[in-house]
């Protein structure tokens, strides 16, 4: 993982996710180099290697945080992007979420302040998940 | 950076083309984009119209035309009717091309296209049946994605298409071949497409 994920300490206001971790750590999402994985994709990977799973997930835009119950089996970090053909309306999502058996709870965030919170079937958000790259708890 | 577009194969070359400011327009001719559509009937031609319909902008070839001729069949730019398959339908003889980039490599999942009326994504698509077909899926048969009369459409499960999931890339297609037909007569304002993703 990038040493740019990992933060010893996190200012505020910031715009991402921010992870706790079962080490210690507080890893936090990054502009990557083009072409490189997501800073999602590359903490999914480092939880693996190093036998770690997140204790704590938070998703902070500006002044408005949300955090995900971290009694959680796992978390889940995405974002959604709509577009339309004809009207070329865009409407973009950052969510985070915590999974609970077959399901996740999500909270969704926008540029403009909205929160949405969802529930959605785990199947749908697993590649999304830490399910299949955390340590058991 | 994240962006989606919405691509159809033509232009000089021809070439996968972004639509950009303009707009998919379904006529009844593979080269006049103004010419109407018999109602009850599909299209025959599928253009780049830089207005409702505007002027053609396809350039030096028209965008593929893919015409639903029955549940499991389709004819391509005219020709004779053929299974709808990944076999017989090549990528570059599909309608519009869905094209999600990313300046990150990112997973996608839960993408799905849906036809509504422009305004509310759960409202269907106004005065027209549409059929879609996603290439790449082993799919043999057309999905009906609006139906007015029938109240199927819009952003809602059991209505939309569901699209393949897609592994870490930065760049991210799926293949799509589109048909439609109008219930009644006149301009057909009140549709749109959607795409919506989630990625990470």
């Amino acid at each position: 993982m990038s040493s740019d994920i990992i933060a010893s300490g996190v200012t505020s206001p910031r715009v991402g996710w921010i992870a706790s971790l079962s080490n210690g750590m507080t890893a936090v999402e990054t502009e990557m180099t083009p072409g490189e994985m997501s800073s999602w994709q590359q903490l999914l990977r480092f939880l693996k290697d190093n036998n770690l799973r997140i204790t704590m997930l938070r998703l902070q835009h500006n002044r408005q945080t949300v955090v995900a119950d971290g009694k959680a089996d796992g978390f889940v970090q995405c974002y959604q992007l709509i577009k339309s053909v004809f009207t070329s309306k865009e409407t973009r999502y950052h969510g985070i979420g915590s999974v609970f058996g077959d399901l996740v709870f999500l909270t969704w965030m926008n540029g403009m302040g909205e929160v949405i919170q969802d529930v959605r079937p785990l199947s749908e958000y697993r590649v999304h998940s830490t399910m299949d790259w955390q340590a058991e708890k | 950076m994240a962006t989606i577009t919405f691509e159809g194969y033509m232009g000089a070359g021809p070439g996968w083309a972004d639509l950009g400011a303009n707009t998919l327009v379904f006529s009844g001719s593979l080269t006049d984009l103004t010419a109407a559509i018999t109602v009850g009937q599909f299209q025959d031609g599928t253009h780049a119209g830089n207005g409702d319909p505007g002027t053609d902008q396809c350039g030096a070839n028209h965008m593929n035309n893919v015409k639903y001729t029955s549940g499991s069949q389709m004819s391509v730019n005219g020709a004779a009717a053929e299974d709808i398959t990944d076999a017989n339908l090549a990528t570059t003889e599909c309608s519009l091309r869905v094209h999600f980039n990313h300046t990150s490599s990112v997973a996608v999942s839960g993408a799905r296209l849906y036809c509504y009326d422009g305004s509310v994504v759960t409202n269907e698509g106004v005065g027209v049946d549409m059929y879609v077909f996603e290439r790449g899926r082993t799919e043999v048969a057309w999905t009906l994605l609006n139906d007015d009369s029938g109240n199927i459409g819009g952003d809602n499960a059991g209505d939309y298409k569901s699209l393949a999931d897609s592994g870490a890339a930065t760049d991210h297609y799926w293949y799509l071949a589109i048909s439609v037909s109008p219930e009644s007569v006149g301009a057909k304002a009140s549709v749109d497409l959607g795409v919506a993703l989630t990625y990470s």
